[in-house]
């Protein structure tokens, strides 16, 4: 597993890409009321999804978390890191509950447990790269006991 | 009933899905072209980049640049997803860039893909699909005739 400052990297970066998500999700909904249901080409529409605060805010936090995710990707394999982006969708399962007024229903606490014991077992999965072949290397050269 | 429809009437439904797995597919591969570029660049300086040139190198390095522009292409096109589809019909299409990026890892980048790993992925997958069977009471899915 990869060490503790780069997993709390790795999910600050997904938590800014989620709450992103959520506040781009607020600013479109408010965009598409304020154009009477239907957006139009998206070219057209580019000038007032920008000038949505929500929108920008969404914006803001998704080039911070991927500031935060390039850095995540110099350190963690990308097979490792890509699949616990799927936090996000928890993240979004609750907030969807707070902004938006979903439900919570069966199937999404199927969805929270499934994803949690998918990132829970991917964590057990991956070998710490940089630790092991050192360890084993030290295990070669150094003869036990002293002895030679 | 004052429901909104699913999606907007200009783009057609199956028009609609088939734009959604190309970008969700395009979006594994741009962050195949990030892991690829940041690996090749902090390998080559000995760390992730702490100073701003060496940032902007890093974001300019054409690899990276071109994930990035993938990334922020799909950025827009989400937006525009998401103001046309409900998030929780959206989102499940994010399961194929899963298969695209552990594949792609695996082949491409050489990471180690566990069998550990790929059963943490399916009931990732699985958990992500349970959204998709969840009550979306915010918007409801159409009829078969509701094609007009």
């Amino acid at each position: 597993m990869p060490d503790p400052t780069e997993l709390v990297v790795l999910f600050v970066a997904i938590a800014m890409g989620a709450v992103g998500q959520i506040a781009m999700k607020a600013g479109m909904n408010r965009v598409r009321t304020s154009t009477g249901g239907d957006l139009g080409p998206i070219l057209r529409a580019l000038p007032r999804m920008f000038s949505d605060g929500n929108v920008l805010v969404g914006i803001g936090l998704y080039v911070l978390s991927t500031v935060l995710w390039l850095w995540v990707l110099s350190r963690v394999p990308l097979s490792f890191a890509y699949p616990c982006i799927s936090v996000s969708y928890i993240i979004i399962i609750v907030a969807g509950k707070w902004v938006f007024r979903e439900r919570i229903d069966a199937w999404k606490i199927a969805a929270i447990l499934l994803i949690l014991a998918g990132v829970i077992m991917l964590g057990y999965s991956e070998p710490a790269p940089e630790c092991e072949p050192t360890i084993s290397k030290a295990l070669l050269t150094v003869p036990h006991g002293g002895s030679s | 009933m004052t429901s909104p429809p699913l999606h907007n009437r200009r783009t057609a439904l199956p028009g609609m899905i088939l734009f959604i797995i190309l970008m969700v597919t395009l979006a594994g591969i741009g962050q195949l072209f990030i892991k690829h570029g940041v690996t090749a660049v902090t390998d080559r300086i000995g760390g992730f980049p702490t100073d701003i040139i060496g940032f902007f190198s890093l974001v300019f390095y054409p690899p990276v640049f071109i994930g990035l522009v993938i990334y922020f292409f799909f950025g827009i096109a989400w937006l525009k997803i998401l103001a046309d589809v409900p998030v929780s019909f959206a989102f499940p299409f994010l399961a194929i860039s899963y298969i695209v990026i552990i594949l792609g890892s695996f082949w491409f980048l050489g990471e180690s893909v566990s069998s550990l790993k790929i059963a943490s992925v399916v009931l990732i997958i699985a958990g992500v699909t349970c959204l998709s069977r969840s009550d979306t009471s915010e918007i409801p899915l159409p009829s078969p005739t509701d094609v007009s």
